[in-house]
């Protein structure tokens, strides 16, 4: 009764938002602070980390957050800043475990991304970095060791986002790593006032594209470049931002990139050899086929028909896009009509992670804004902005709603990941800000029911990450959602899945297609709890 | 009163206002100056080059001769006649006046600006020789022309057009700040002058600073505004604000006023398509191709409008349209690839979006190169202006031939006082860019420095 009246209480001083987000970090011991480095140089990489992972090191049941650091640049011997390994102690506060973990990266970061990828039971992590990424083997009991050198899978340049998936069906996690710009000639380049020799960031178009890299498991520890094999030398790009998706979907997991300025790019995967379908598909351009500043990305339903949908996080004075899939690899550009992407003029995209705020049953959207200007041209722009909440109503059609403090508070956001960090069965945030705090948006108040699902892979890699799962409620309503590792900018979620199941009581049908290609029914599984389903 | 006539030619082919050059009494010098304010100009030639032939060194006749000349258009003979006004009284800041305004009309800013010099230090303290100079400075980009606006506020503090001249400058140097105080200043001493509001409404807009600009631009409007390219101004300014019901209000207006402008018209049907509503911008757009049938961007945003309401064929015949008025154009290729592989028809589909492609691309490679020039030139001309001429000229000498890298190499070499041959550059850069002001301007300033060797 009382809980009730105070959750009755909390809604109202939220307006009409059901939930609300507050930033907890404080209070919860995440006291990291990220450092950029920033220079008169104005050098590119001081503005675009960084990125955060979510991963449950040592497999308590709570997940962790590692939090990356980029610090001086261009990173120098002895004033290198470290990333931050968070054990969740299970009680809403974290601890800092970075030493006893055993890790040590204290390169200029970008990115990191948790999977199993020796499906040894225990998640591993790989981040990425401006000038060699790191590839940390959990060892199983609470510490990492750094196996990029056996692995071979430092990649070199500027990395930026990650993604893992089994490209090629083999039951072990493939590694696709996204690299920005080729930032070599720096120095010779001049952006900004030359008559007061004031400098500004340059625009991406001025340097050249790179090539992505996609590193083969060979289920032995180490990985082969299969860059040119796969066929994935061919597209040069500027990417921020990757997720593997099933299309069709035929169990392959195929590949959207987000690129800066340039094409958007979407590989079908033919079986471990990728087609480049990013201007046939509808969705590599805005509607005219202009490229947009692309940063964050993610995919999922929004609209309830089954297919995946891609959302892309954009610079200002862009939308941010949303593709609606009509299958068969064509997409369809519904940015404007679906509310997603009406113009917030002056806001820059980064983190962008499609959630189940209420519980609801439908995917709204989390966006996380900041600046890359210190000082942006444009008037009424600042460098530190408020980010976005994006109601779904359940037909793919969104609204702007802040709900919380945690959409009062400016700041310069850059990777966002979600987990359900308190297992309340509600999706909770981490938001890793540019020069500024980790932020923990707790999601508190009035929500639907829910259910959770881990997975365990045996024929598929361990955490089933690729694994397409279909909760068909008692009223006939399908919720389709997937696992992935790796999405959004620079970051990594939580693994398990959440349906939100709105007023339903429970799933009467839990349909998995595993990357291994079995499809395993669970059902009339009651609400409010989390299952662990291994494969059959 | 005959030499009131003088300067009133004078003042009427320039806002400049000097006494003629005096030269005595002269009864065929007054005639032939009273044709002249007459505005018989071909029979005041006819008089003056009778008096020049029999006194060539008539300062005044000349000067006269110059101004009748430069009223018919004759340039080139206005300056030959001023120049000798200038030489044969040389310590007439008049004659030096009229060669300079000759200077001027022919295109010779940097020697018009030289003459004004001269003329100042005639008449220190005058306004209008000060004036006219601070405007050749302007016009070649010379700084100085800060520094003479300045003088003229401070000895004419009550001028608006001085501080509303010296804004526009600071704009042009990237001072925006600077600029826009002084033009706040110029409002502000006019009283309420719109065509100052919209002069800085303009420059607002180009510094994206759009909420003022639509102040600016709606007080202009309130003060009687009602020229539809200002409304035009003011309702995109409104849009880019984000203030989007206003801004479709001010293109309805903007469009009442001027029912036959197109581009008003498909500037509110994108409005329009921007917000979702599909309807309201197909009968913007329908109209606007009505009145621009041959506007390749008109046809495309109509094919949009079209897609936007279901009116598929429609859309594709627009697109159609749109591609074949402008074949370089590439995105009708790819709105009308993308409808087709939507629809079903998939092979037509990605042979437009091929076309797409290639065009995307071959853009993509040009916007990239120039980008990545224009960084690697604003490098060797930040550090001219830290200066490091000797790295400076090195870096521009490494980029690959072009009127910039050329104009910047030349800057370095007159840092360096090396004008002869930065004079040598700069004709290179001419050749490749025969039109451009920058390179004409600084080779008559190098050309002006050179001491033969």
């Amino acid at each position: 009764m009382i809980a009730a009246a105070l959750l009755a209480l909390a809604s109202d001083a939220a307006g009409e938002c059901a939930v609300r987000f507050t930033d907890v970090a404080s209070a919860a011991r995440l006291n990291f602070t990220h450092t950029r480095g920033a220079t008169p140089e104005h050098r590119l990489p001081e503005s675009m980390g960084a990125g955060l992972a979510w991963l449950d090191y040592d497999g308590d049941g709570w997940m962790d957050i590692y939090a990356v650091q980029s610090g001086p640049f261009p990173p120098r011997p002895g004033t290198a800043a470290q990333d931050r390994l968070y054990r969740n102690r299970g009680d809403g506060t974290f601890e800092d475990v970075t030493t006893k973990a055993g890790l040590q990266d204290a390169a200029y970061g970008m990115g990191a991304f948790a999977a199993d990828y020796d499906n040894d039971g225990d998640v591993d992590l790989y981040v990425t970095n401006w000038g060699g990424n790191i590839l940390y083997r959990n060892e199983g009991h609470g510490t990492f060791r750094d196996v990029t050198a056996k692995a071979g899978v430092a990649a070199s340049a500027w990395s930026t986002a990650a993604a893992w998936g089994d490209v090629d069906g083999d039951g072990w996690l493939d590694l696709f790593v996204v690299r920005y710009v080729d930032d070599s000639r720096e120095k010779d380049l001049f952006c900004g006032d030359a008559a007061t020799g004031r400098r500004t960031y340059c625009t991406p178009i001025v340097y050249p594209g790179t090539v992505n890299v996609l590193f083969r498991n060979r289920g032995d520890g180490t990985f082969e470049d299969v860059t040119v094999k796969s066929g994935l030398d061919r597209a040069v790009g500027k990417g921020l931002g990757a997720v593997f998706l099933d299309l069709e979907p035929d169990g392959k997991p195929d590949l959207y990139v987000a690129n800066d300025l340039v094409v958007n790019f979407l590989f079908r995967n033919l079986g471990g050899r990728f087609e480049d379908i990013s201007v046939v598909s509808g969705a590599g351009f805005d509607p005219l086929g202009n490229p947009q500043g692309g940063m964050g990305v993610d995919a999922g339903d929004l609209d309830g028909d089954g297919l995946l949908d891609l959302v892309v996080a954009n610079y200002e004075n862009e939308t941010n896009e949303h593709y609606r899939n009509l299958g068969s690899g064509v997409f369809e550009d519904v940015s404007v009509s679906s509310g997603f992407g009406l113009r917030h003029w002056s806001l820059v995209g980064f983190g962008l992670n499609l959630l189940d705020v209420d519980a609801d049953g439908d995917l709204d959207a989390f966006i996380a804004n900041g600046h890359v200007f210190e000082e942006p041209r444009r008037q009424g722009g600042a460098y530190a902005q408020k980010p976005l909440l994006m109601w779904n109503d359940g037909a793919g059609k969104f609204q702007a709603k802040p709900c919380g403090s945690a959409f009062d508070v400016a700041l310069v956001g850059r990777g966002s990941a979600v987990a359900d960090y308190d297992n309340d069965g509600d999706p909770d945030l981490a938001v890793s800000n540019s020069g500024g705090p980790l932020q923990l948006l707790r999601n508190d108040g009035r929500h639907g029911h829910w259910l959770g699902v881990e997975l365990q892979g045996r024929k598929s890699n361990r955490e089933g990450v690729g694994a397409r799962l279909t909760a068909t409620l008692p009223s006939g309503r399908a919720l389709v959602r997937i696992v992935q590792a790796g999405s959004s900018y620079l970051s990594s979620s939580d693994p398990r899945v959440l349906f939100g199941l709105g007023e339903e009581a429970g799933v009467k049908k839990l349909t998995i297609h595993w990357p291994s290609g079995t499809v395993q029914v669970l059902e009339n599984l009651s609400a409010d709890r989390y299952v662990k389903v291994e494969e059959k | 009163m005959r030499r009131l006539a003088a300067f009133l030619v004078l003042a009427s082919l320039c806002p400049h206002r000097l006494p003629a050059i005096p030269q005595g009494e002269d009864p065929a010098l007054l005639e032939a100056e009273a044709l002249l304010e007459k505005k018989s100009y071909k029979k005041a030639e006819e008089a003056l080059r009778a008096i020049v032939a029999a006194a060539p060194a008539n300062a005044r006749a000349q000067g006269d001769l110059a101004l009748a000349l430069l009223s018919q258009g004759k340039t080139r003979e206005a300056v030959d006649a001023a120049r000798l006004a200038a030489a044969f009284a040389p310590e007439t800041p008049e004659a030096r006046y009229i060669y300079a305004l000759t200077l001027k009309a022919a295109g010779r800013n940097v020697e018009a600006a030289r003459e004004l010099e001269k003329t100042v230090a005639l008449k220190p303290g005058q306004a209008t020789p000060l004036r006219a100079l601070a405007e050749a400075y302007a016009e070649t980009g010379d700084d100085r022309a800060v520094e003479v606006y300045t003088q003229l506020i401070a000895q004419e503090p009550g001028v608006p057009g001085d501080r509303a001249a010296l804004a526009e400058v600071l704009w042009v140097s990237g001072k925006s700040a600077d600029g826009n105080r002084m033009m706040e200043e110029a409002i502000a001493k006019s009283g309420e002058d719109r065509d100052l509001r919209i002069r800085y409404g303009r420059a607002l807009v180009e510094q994206e600073r759009f909420p003022d600009a639509v102040r600016e631009l709606g007080r202009a409007r309130e003060l009687g505004a009602s020229e539809p390219g200002t409304l035009a101004l003011w309702a995109n300014a409104l849009w880019s604000a984000g203030d989007t019901t206003a801004a479709a209000r001010a293109f309805g207006e903007a469009i009442a006023v001027a029912p036959g402008d197109a581009s008003l018209r498909r500037d509110a049907g994108r409005l329009a398509l921007s917000l979702g509503d599909g309807s309201g911008a197909l009968v913007y757009l329908s109209e606007a191709a009505r009145l621009t049938p041959g506007d390749a961007a008109t046809q495309l945003d109509l094919g949009r409008a079209y897609e936007a309401v279901g009116q598929n064929a429609e859309a594709e015949q627009a697109y159609r349209l749109a591609a074949s008025l402008d074949p370089k154009l590439g995105s009708p290729h790819y709105a009308l690839g993308t409808l087709l592989v939507r629809t079903g028809r998939r092979e037509e589909g990605q042979q437009e979006l091929a076309a797409y492609r290639t065009l995307y691309e071959r853009a993509l490679r040009l916007s990239e190169q120039q980008n990545e020039r224009s960084a690697e030139l604003g490098l060797a001309w930040a550090e001219l202006n830290r200066g490091k001429a000797s790295d400076s000229l090195a870096r521009f000498t490494s980029l690959p031939e072009s009127p910039d890298s050329l104009l910047g190499r030349a800057a370095a070499l007159s840092r360096l006082k090396r004008h002869a041959e930065a004079v040598r550059v700069l004709e290179r850069a001419r050749k490749l860019a025969p039109d451009d002001v920058r390179i004409r301007t600084q080779l008559a300033l190098e050309k002006s420095r050179e001491v033969p060797s």
